[in-house]
């Protein structure tokens, strides 16, 4: 935006200048503001069409460009440093990169060349009109019009003309560009306050006491294929949910879908029995505590990542040992770029500190999305010990591979390729046999010593 | 001024083998833009003394002159931009490929020390404050050049314009003396100030720097991507991120309004000296034209020389200037690419997991007690050192017996009295005295709690890590490259695919054995959707057709990609961390199978799949403290891994529901 400003800056001084040249000019002899304005036109147009050409470009450039520099950051980052060298990914790699940039240098060719046909043209243009001003000049002085001290000055005059002219087309590109991409900016901003303007919003309940989906649909923009298919779920407050169910049937979607995060592109979503659109959306997605599957921290200290602000100690040590998070020191602070001193936890210790976050928050709803992917055996039982503590009281869903998880589930909803397949308390799902009988089997039968039987359930 | 002739002479060297064309380009346009106004200004002197001639012929040939002049000039010089252009944008690929190639093929513990690291920072942070590149050093040539063709074109436009002037009027010596020495006084003053500038522009970067740092990560690292947007939302963290910027924000106010008054000022002064100077100058040229020793045309064109002249002088004064920052980065630049591999942090050479300085004596890392016997066999002789990195099995043993005591034809992997810590303290150690043998085709797990050092081994086992002490034996030799040992494939935890098609993630190369991608997809148990889809590109990031994947759907492409390689040890941290009972015991079924013949290390939190090994490891504090097979371990009830599959396993079985907390 800066750079908008000053170039319509330079533009407007460059009128300014060109309107008294002008007229400096036509007190002279009508025929030179003829010959400036005329050559001033031209190049307007070889500039304008130069452009065009200099934006298409642009745009054909910009996608090479990043692969290029995409390339750069995976071969310096450190999450790719061991594949890279296990796999000596370097030949590979860098034989992409050399790839790209041949490809980006034979455009970058075109492009140059013709920014320089261009920057001919205007020197033909600048000649014939310097030549033309000149021979007036000179003419103008035979005839004994014009004195020595004036022609110097015309002369010195039209000397810097030239370089008043590239100004206003300089900083005519620069500001057409600027406007674009001011233009993409006010776009973007807007995008979000389109959302807003709807009509007042309800304030939310007190408790969360239901969620219920109603016929819920959804596909991603563009794609066809449903991922939650015409979904029916009531959640309350009385019972734990757990999800299960294999990869891609759409347990991550439904918890975005749950915690407002997506929106229904069929269906609707009823809390406490109205519909959440009536709700204001932030409000609405406040009122839950997560923990994903990817975990970033912000540049603060361990502490304030899991209160997020201010630390009411209490709270955040009590929150720290439902998790298992003892042992750290949570002053220290996060994000290695930034501090030299900052700390970097593993897999483990980043999920506990995920779920500390989520019990610090206080909310209504709490959504556990594979929580323990990264616990060892006694560190997962710890939470599965906690968990009815931390869950009391809010509506509840705990998604997992591991199907031990789903056994202090007061109810167990198998999703497959988004819809319900089977739905019930541990119990009756096994005695049903369907496929949840299968999963649990599955995994259970390398549990088994060998001289147990099959223990009836 | 040694060390600055030295890196000018590297990076020229450097330049000129990979970029001539950059060079002679610069050159070119340098010399013609310094020194064609010299001749635009003799033509136009020569147009206005024609004057008072009042001959047309001569006016229009001068006219003429002038103008074809200025257009062949333009013409030419639009060329050499062209070509400039790109010249430069090769080069910036050639600086970035040399950095990002530093980074890929040093070995993997200098890549992760910290000094490596800062390095690269450093130079990076030089790249946004000053705005140096490897190509600075070109600038500062084209300044050099610019001043020396300034000079000359000076004196030769001088000689041009027939300029008579004896200065044998001693008001006119006089004059010219003051002149002379009033715009040195005012060239040194600019240039005291430069300097003086440049050194408040340092502080305040410095002060700047972790304000800046802020405000950089939150934009690019952690908002500009997906990933982030469900914490953000759901924990309305948009509150606090706006207070980290604006506080940063607010202190770096403060910092930039006291530089930027310092620069206003420097430059204010600046103008008013030039402003001065002209004004000098214009007195001096005018006296000699009154006194008539010089035309009126002649006048403009002095006038105009030794104007350009000044600021031919100013320029070389800032060019000192600039030539700190540029020194800085050079500087920094080459010490990040000359890094040798292990060369910092006591290290010394390291060569097959002896640690050894360059005389090629054993170093110890604290003053311990030697009990490594290894070293005591080797380390009294300096000159084994070659012997020992190719050492193989079939070496008869020759009093290092304990070195390759175990190892026969039929191991794998043996580990040594291995000790390895991350950090400088002793309280930092990851693994202690580690001892370890891995025969061919053995599926071995390793379970123990977080922070037991299961990962830590695994990157010990791969050859990314180095012991301390101790040595490591993979498939019977200990000679290890920046990539590690030879003849492993790995899926590490945090494993990384790139957005490049499919098959080629998997074949980690450009041109993918198809039969063998199909084979490896199937050992994955990817869906046949997948099958159809492996010319498309992963993720959307280049290519906007790419395919989204699900975390299980990543972790089975990375699983592709360590069976494609098909080499004879397979190492696993957590590979089925993100898929469902199914797939994984898919996966497991194949290893069992599929790799039978294979070596197979992996970590796995699921003791499920610990049933079927050969051998279980059970780590804590960086040892191993239990071994054997699932059945043996489980006898052991008061043991670790009675603990650890007795947590899992209790809810398997007889449908136990864990007890309220």
């Amino acid at each position: 935006m800066v750079a908008l400003l000053s170039a319509v800056a330079d533009v407007a001084c460059g009128m300014i200048g060109l309107l008294v040249y002008i007229s400096v000019l036509s007190s002279l002899h009508w025929a030179l503001a003829l010959v400036v304005t005329v050559s001033y036109l031209v190049t307007y147009f070889l500039n304008i069409r130069a452009a065009g050409k200099q934006r298409y470009y642009r745009d054909l450039l910009a996608p090479m460009q990043r692969r290029i520099a995409y390339i750069v950051s995976k071969a310096g980052a450190a999450a790719c440093a061991k594949d890279m060298r296990i796999f000596r990914m370097s030949g590979w790699l860098f034989e992409k990169y050399d790839r790209f940039a041949a490809q980006k240098d034979s455009v970058l060719r075109e492009s140059e060349t013709a920014a320089c046909q261009n920057r001919r043209m205007n020197a033909i243009v600048h000649f014939l009109r310097d030549t033309a001003t000149y021979l007036c000049l000179v003419y103008l002085y035979m005839r004994y019009e014009m004195t020595v001290a004036d022609f110097v000055f015309y002369v010195s005059l039209t000397a810097s003309f030239s370089g008043m002219l590239s100004r206003i087309a300089e900083g005519m590109q620069q500001a057409h560009k600027c406007s674009l991409d001011v233009a993409e900016l006010t776009d973007f901003l807007c995008l979000s306050k389109e959302a807003d303007r709807r009509k007042e919003k309800r304030p939310l309940p007190q408790e969360a006491e239901t969620i219920e989906f109603l016929n819920v649909s959804y596909h991603y923009p563009g794609s066809g294929h449903l991922i939650i298919d015409h979904l029916n779920l009531k959640l309350s407050r009385a019972e734990k949910t757990g999800i299960v169910g294999l990869n891609g049937a759409g347990k991550t979607t439904l918890a975005l879908l749950l915690s407002g995060l997506l929106t229904p592109t069929g269906g609707r979503i009823l809390l406490n029995g109205i519909d959440i659109t009536e709700f204001d959306p932030q409000e609405y997605i406040a009122m839950f505590s997560a923990v994903f599957q990817e975990i970033s921290v912000l540049p603060m200290t361990i502490a304030e990542n899991i209160a997020l602000g201010e630390a009411d100690s209490e709270r955040l040590k009590k929150s720290v040992e439902d998790a298992g998070l003892t042992g750290l020191d949570l002053q220290k602070r996060f994000i290695q770029e930034i501090y030299p001193d900052a700390v970097s936890l593993s897999g483990g210790e980043m999920q506990k500190l995920a779920l500390a976050r989520a019990i610090y928050k206080p909310s209504k709803c709490l959504i556990l999305d594979e929580p323990t992917a990264a616990l060892d055996p006694i560190a997962e039982q710890n939470l599965y010990r906690h968990y009815n503590q931390f869950s009391d009281g809010k509506i509840s869903l705990f998604i997992s591979h591991r199907l031990a998880s789903t056994l202090f589930c007061d109810r167990i909803i198998l999703l497959e390729n988004g819809k319900i397949a089977e739905s019930g308390s541990h119990k009756e799902l096994m005695e049903r046999g369907g496929k949840y009988r299968e999963l649990f089997e599955t995994q259970r039968r390398n549990y088994q010593r060998e001289e147990l039987r099959e223990v009836c359930l | 001024m040694k060390k600055t002739y030295i890196l000018y002479r590297k990076t020229f060297a450097l330049l000129w083998k990979q970029h001539p064309g950059l060079i002679i380009c610069n050159l070119l346009s340098t010399v013609l833009s310094t020194a064609f106004p010299y001749v635009n200004l003799v033509l136009a002197a020569r147009l206005i003394d024609g004057l008072a001639g009042r001959q047309t012929s001569v006016l229009v040939q001068a006219v003429l002159t002038l103008t074809l002049a200025n257009l062949l000039y333009q013409s030419i010089l639009s060329v050499i931009e062209k070509q400039l252009a790109i010249e430069n944008s090769r080069f910036l690929t050639t600086q970035n490929r040399l950095i990002a190639e530093k980074s890929a093929r040093v070995c993997y513990e200098t890549f992760l020390s910290d000094s490596f690291q800062n390095q690269k920072r450093r130079i990076y942070e030089l790249t946004d404050e000053n705005d140096v590149k490897l190509s600075s050093v070109i600038e500062m040539m084209n300044s050099v050049i610019g001043c020396a063709v300034s000079i000359l074109s000076a004196a030769a436009a001088l000689c041009g314009s027939g300029i008579n002037v004896t200065l044998t009027d001693t008001w006119a010596a006089i004059v010219a003396a003051v002149v002379v020495l009033a715009n040195a006084v005012l060239v040194a003053g600019s240039m005291r100030r430069s300097f003086r500038l440049l050194a408040h522009r340092k502080t305040y970067h410095t002060q700047i720097l972790p304000l800046y740092k802020i405000g950089w990560y939150l934009d690019r690292e952690y908002l500009r991507f997906t990933k982030t947007a469900k914490e953000v939302r759901i924990f309305r963290q948009d509150g606090i991120i706006l207070k980290l910027i604006d506080d940063a924000n607010a202190q770096k106010y403060g910092k930039s309004l006291a530089y930027e008054k310092k620069a206003a000022a420097v430059n204010g002064a600046g103008q008013v000296c030039k402003q001065i100077s002209n004004c000098l100058i214009y007195l001096f040229t005018g006296l000699l034209a009154l006194r008539g020793m010089i035309t009126v045309g002649v006048f403009t064109s002095f006038s105009g020389i030794l104007k350009r002249f000044y600021d031919s002088c100013v320029a070389i004064g800032e060019a000192t200037v600039r030539n700190q920052d540029v020194v800085l980065w050079l500087d920094a630049f080459w010490e990040h690419l000359e890094q040798e591999d292990g060369a910092e942090d006591g290290h010394g050479a390291v060569n097959g997991g002896i640690i050894r300085d360059e005389a090629g004596n054993k170093v110890m890392r604290r003053a311990e007690a030697c009990d490594d016997e290894a070293s005591a066999a080797v380390g009294s002789v300096p000159g084994q050192e070659m012997e020992e990195s190719t050492s193989t099995c079939t070496d008869a043993p020759t009093g290092s017996d304990i070195l390759t005591g175990e190892c026969s034809q039929d191991t794998a992997v043996v580990a040594r009295n291995v000790d390895f810590s991350y950090g400088k303290g002793a309280e930092e150690f990851g693994i202690r005295t580690l001892n370890l043998t891995i025969r061919k085709g053995e599926h071995v797990a390793v379970v123990g709690r977080n922070g037991s050092g299961k990962s830590t081994l695994i990157m010990l086992l791969c050859g990314l890590l180095r012991p301390q002490k101790g040595t490591i034996l993979v498939n019977g030799t200990a000679h290890t490259d920046e990539n590690g040992f030879a003849g492993i494939s790995t899926v590490f935890q945090d494993f990384c695919l790139f957005a490049l098609p499919i098959k080629e993630n998997i074949a980690a190369c450009a041109s993918p054995d198809m039969q063998k991608v199909w084979e490896s997809v199937r050992f994955a148990g990817l869906p046949d959707r997948f099958c159809e889809l492996l010319d498309s590109s992963l993720f959307r990031q280049l290519d906007p057709n790419g395919i989204e994947a699900s975390g299980g759907e990543m972790q089975k492409i990375a699983i592709a990609r360590a069976r494609y390689q098909d080499e004879p040890i397979f190492i696993m941290d957590e590979p089925t961390s993100s898929l469902d009972p199914l797939s994984e015991s898919v996966i497991y079924e194949n290893i069992h199978t599929l790799l039978r013949d294979s070596t197979v290390i992996f970590i796995s939190h699921r003791l499920s799949s610990c049933k079927f090994c050969d051998r279980i490891l059970v780590m804590e504090e960086g040892n191993i403290i239990q071994q054997g097979r699932h059945e043996e371990l489980l006898q052991d009830e008061g043991g670790r891994y009675a603990a650890l599959w007795n947590a899992q396993a209790r809810y398997y079985q007889g449908g136990d529901k864990p007890k309220a907390g």
